[in-house]
């Protein structure tokens, strides 16, 4: 789906199926009026938010919505770099360039940014994934004109100081630790990359390898910043309290006097198709086993995401899934399984997995699995199956719609994998338009011995 | 991501929340006889209606046109808090079987069901209240209903399901030491908390899920999940059909009188204590520092959230510029006061890498002890005036959020005027308010320490005469 990359560093991996939080603080908000329309008939549901879009002269795309629900604004500033531009020996580069950003620029310098942000009642953050950088402020209204003038300087004029990025450096070590090295689920998460992909950058992990994050020096960093964080490599949003000819001629006045650059060719090597089985085993000192089968799947934009998107669904989401009902709550083998397929830009990955209870062993749950696989490839979904499927769908979509902020990151994924945002109102009709026959296809494409990875996560055995 | 420790704020804001005041000055929804809408000068909350059924279930109907969607929301105020000696979990394993079956719809009819609305079931067992939230799409809210209503008030309770959950629950708990961040979580409630129910685990012990009966789930059933126990929020695109039909349906339910509860008081220490559990091969040590705080009446509540807002509340926090920003000794690190009906805690939470865990320590400690004894500065508290203030809006930002926040002060005792006098409320608390607060209710004499890593983190700590704990 269009949603954000579920390998993004900082996101939940899955929803676990028997997850124990619920979110009563989701919900609906006071969006424009017609904000959504002909929701009346299930049949036809259709999604416009009153998006004004334009480039500026330097390649700068943008987006504005207004919505007053609040007087608050949540401002987006999106990159097209993520880890999939490093190369060995520097892999991570993009995500601690990431952290850097908060060191201070030629305005605001030093630890201003976390300062000033604070002082005005403005919360932000950022994250990195394989294909993009995301900035994000949520503000006071009022303080729009504060935050432009703070994107457009490290936009412009990042400082890179060597003694800040040798006391980040250590930061991101500790964060390396907290996500990966000491959460078994992180290692299996990076092995599954590493085993599905062989030649395609999306083979390391977006945090990057412990020896390169060492070795990382102000110098290769500057040209990354350079190469990468130019107006035409980047889409602002901007959704809230504000009026859209105002706020549209404060972009044209701060983000204007920016100069554009020449982004370079983007090689990627290509990924060939896989032929034989992998398989992949992490041995740790935990209490349970874990495993993914995983497939090489379509790239964002490929027609067949949808489908595909929707067996990941009828397989893995939710209580009432196959795997689920047979894993879960029949068998009483797993205490969670998982289904999903995400595409990045340049190759997919379609996984499922499960979460083993204690003493169980990975075999038997496989077998389901390839069992459930097999009859996704040999028999038509029902009707039933499909139309929940396509429901559950329907209601992701709307319910990461709710907040200004929900609005600003669908929006920017879009526009930023797609090319245009408003992918994220014609995906309904194409989720709509997905019969039984298309998610046979799919399977029988993408699905095959041959092309699936095995990675499993065994307790190591305990000599005392 | 940079941190996480923003996140984490939002939602402390959001569930403690309770927090603060509003500003939907541009809301359209026109109005409807019998609801109210609260203002505070240009600030106005989404209008609501508020109905006590004859069986004491109070509901607050919240309209919101905006989406196509309905949400319901049910607050029962029961919780671990209310369990037994040797039966703890017991009321984790209530919630979780409501949904595990019902009277007229087996666990996998029930899982379909919800499935076909495209949702499902979030059910949060918790120390004080058990909150049960189900949404779907409004042209499904009949059903939603229906079967939410269903699940409420008939339950089944089968044996097969028991068992079935009860091995889960177990399983659920021996995975937890996978998990550093949640175990070290556990470990210091137990450590801070004592024989208090907020000191352990709402999910119970492997061993006393094993002593819950089914006689034991169905009379704690009975007992506490009770309309005049509960409270309800209806969000969402509905009519005033539908709003009769949730009275109707609702006020079948029975009341019956809830017995008082009572439970042993935390444990009172007069010395800093520390506990390290070692386990061999951890690469990381999970540090949590944590003493008793207070109750969400409290009247120093808002004075302390504006002050730990300096102290340990954001990327520009003392703590976050002393110990991640200058010294690179962590990723996160932040605090916060833990509210909750009876007596919370203070809560610092972090990491780092084991060779540093001594070190970690010591400079937090110092940097609160700075903080408690000095006070903060005029800008810092200005600052985080703004913060809390700036912030605010973001709370009420939807009708469900809105809504919890609602049902969260009713079952505080706080009147909803709280929203709206928030910022009023905030901007007249002053530094020397603010640093008293702090210096009154935080004593480092009375801090419980928690290291949670490899063993080599032991030699650090030897000053402190730490108890030792070794698991495999």
């Amino acid at each position: 789906m269009n949603w954000i990359s579920a390998f993004v560093i900082g996101l939940a991996f899955s929803q676990m199926a028997s997850a124990l939080e619920p979110t009563p603080t989701t919900a609906p908000v006071k969006a424009p009026v017609g904000a959504i329309q002909g929701w009346s008939q299930k049949n036809d549901l259709k999604i416009s938010l009153p998006v004004t879009k334009f480039t500026l002269a330097n390649g700068l795309t943008v987006l504005l919505l207004e919505d007053h629900a609040v007087p608050m604004v949540s401002y987006h500033t999106w990159y097209r770099v993520g880890s999939r531009d490093e190369y060995p020996g520097v892999t991570g580069a993009a995500h601690m360039l990431e952290h850097m950003m908060f060191k201070g620029a030629k305005k605001y310098d030093g630890p201003s940014f976390d300062r000033i942000f604070h002082e005005n009642g403005i919360t932000n953050n950022a994250f990195t994934s394989n294909d993009y950088t995301g900035f994000y402020e949520n503000l006071p209204s009022s303080k729009l004109e504060l935050v432009m003038d703070m994107e457009v300087d490290r936009m412009s004029s990042l400082m890179i100081n060597p003694e800040a990025l040798a006391s980040e450096k250590e930061v991101v070590k500790e964060e390396r630790r907290w996500r990966v090295d000491n959460n078994p689920m992180g290692l299996l998460r990076e092995l599954m990359m590493g085993t599905v992909f062989k030649v395609h950058p999306y083979k390391w992990p977006v945090i990057g390898h412990m020896k390169d994050i060492e070795n990382y020096d102000a110098e290769k960093l500057r040209f990354f910043y350079n190469t990468f964080y130019v107006p035409n490599n980047a889409v602002l949003v901007i959704v809230g309290d504000f009026k859209t000819d105002k706020v549209k001629k404060l972009v044209e006045k701060y983000y204007g006097q920016l100069q554009s650059r020449p982004l370079p060719e983007r090689n990627y090597a290509k990924e060939p198709a896989q032929k034989v089985q992998n398989n992949a085993v992490l041995r740790k000192d935990v209490q349970s086993s874990s495993l993914i089968v995983a497939f090489q799947g379509p790239r964002q934009g490929d027609p067949d995401m949808y489908a595909l998107d929707l067996g990941s669904y009828i397989l893995g989401n939710g209580t009432s899934s196959r795997l689920h009902k047979r894993l879960v709550y029949r068998k009483e083998i797993a205490t969670s399984t998982y289904a999903y397929n995400s595409s990045l830009q340049d190759a997919g990955i379609f996984a499922v997995g499960a979460s083993m209870k204690p003493e169980q062993g990975t075999q038997e749950a496989l077998d389901v699995i390839y069992n459930e696989i097999w009859k996704l490839r040999n028999y038509k979904v029902s009707e039933q199956e499909l139309q929940k499927a396509k429901t559950q769908v329907m209601k992701d979509i709307v319910d990461n719609l709710t907040t200004m902020d929900g609005k600003a990151r669908a929006l920017a994924v879009n526009e930023i994998v797609t090319g245009s945002y408003e992918s994220l109102f014609s995906d309904l009709e194409k989720y709509q338009a997905v019969t039984a026959d298309d998610i046979q296809k799919v399977a029988e494409k993408y699905t095959q011995q041959n092309q699936r990875s095995i990675i499993t996560l065994e307790p190591k055995v305990k000599k005392d | 991501m940079k941190n996480i420790s923003s996140v984490l704020a939002l939602s402390v804001l959001c569930s403690v929340m309770v927090a603060c005041s509003s500003s939907s000055k541009n809301v359209k929804t026109p109005s409807v006889p019998g609801y109210v809408t609260k203002s505070s000068g240009s600030f106005s909350l989404h209008p609501y209606k508020e109905v006590t059924l004859e069986n004491g279930l109070k509901i607050i109907f919240i309209r919101d046109t905006s989406l196509p969607r309905i949400s319901l929301t049910l607050m029962v105020r029961t919780g671990s808090m209310q369990e037994a000696e040797g039966k703890f979990g017991l009321n984790a394993m209530t919630a979780y079987l409501l949904e595990h079956g019902t009277q007229s719809r087996s666990a996998t009819v029930l899982a379909d069901y919800f499935g076909q609305l495209g949702t499902s079931l979030d059910i949060s067992p918790g120390a004080d209240v058990t909150t049960v939230y189900g949404d779907s799409l409004s042209t499904s809210s009949a059903q939603l209903l229906e079967v939410l209503s269903d699940v409420v008030m008939s339950p089944a309770f089968k044996e097969s399901e028991i068992s079935r959950v009860r091995s889960q629950m177990i399983a659920g708990l021996q995975k937890k030491k996978d998990n550093p961040s949640a175990f070290a979580e556990d470990k210091i409630n137990e450590f801070v908390f004592g024989e208090h129910p907020y000191g352990r685990d709402t999910q119970g012990t492997v061993e006393s899920l094993k002593k819950v009966s089914k006689q034991d789930i169905i009379k704690h059933y009975l007992t506490f999940y009770r309309p005049n126990n509960s409270s309800m929020a209806v969000v969402g695109n509905f009519d005033s059909d539908f709003e009769q039909n949730v009275s109707a349906v609702f006020g079948k339910w029975t009341k019956r009188s809830i017995p008082e509860t009572v439970v042993s008081a935390p444990p009172v220490n007069d010395k800093l204590q520390v506990k390290l559990i070692v386990k061999k091969g951890l690469q990381q040590a999970q540090v949590r520092i944590s003493t008793l705080g207070i109750a969400r009446s409290s009247e120093d509540f808002l004075k302390l959230r504006l002050s730990n807002e300096v102290l340990g509340g954001s990327f520009a926090s003392r703590l976050n510029q002393k110990i991640r920003s200058e010294q690179g000794l962590t990723y996160s690190i932040y605090s916060s006061f833990d509210v909750r009906k009876e007596r919370g805690s203070f809560d610092i939470s972090t990491f780092t890498k084991n060779e540093t865990a001594g070190k970690m320590v010591a400079e937090v400690l110092k940097t609160v002890e700075q903080y408690v004894t000095e006070g903060a500065k005029e800008n810092e508290i200005s600052a985080a005036r703004s913060q809390l203030v700036g912030q605010f809006p973001r709370a009420i930002e939807t009708a469900d959020r809105l809504a919890y926040n609602m049902l969260a002060l009713d079952f505080y005792g706080i009147p909803y005027d709280y929203l709206t006098q928030f910022n009023e409320n905030v901007e007249s608390i002053s530094l020397k308010d603010a640093n008293l607060s702090m210096a009154k209710n935080i004593d480092l004499k009375r801090f419980k320490i928690l290291v949670y890593g490899d063993q080599q983190i032991i030699s650090q700590f030897e000053k402190y005469n730490p108890e030792v704990v070794r698991i495999k």
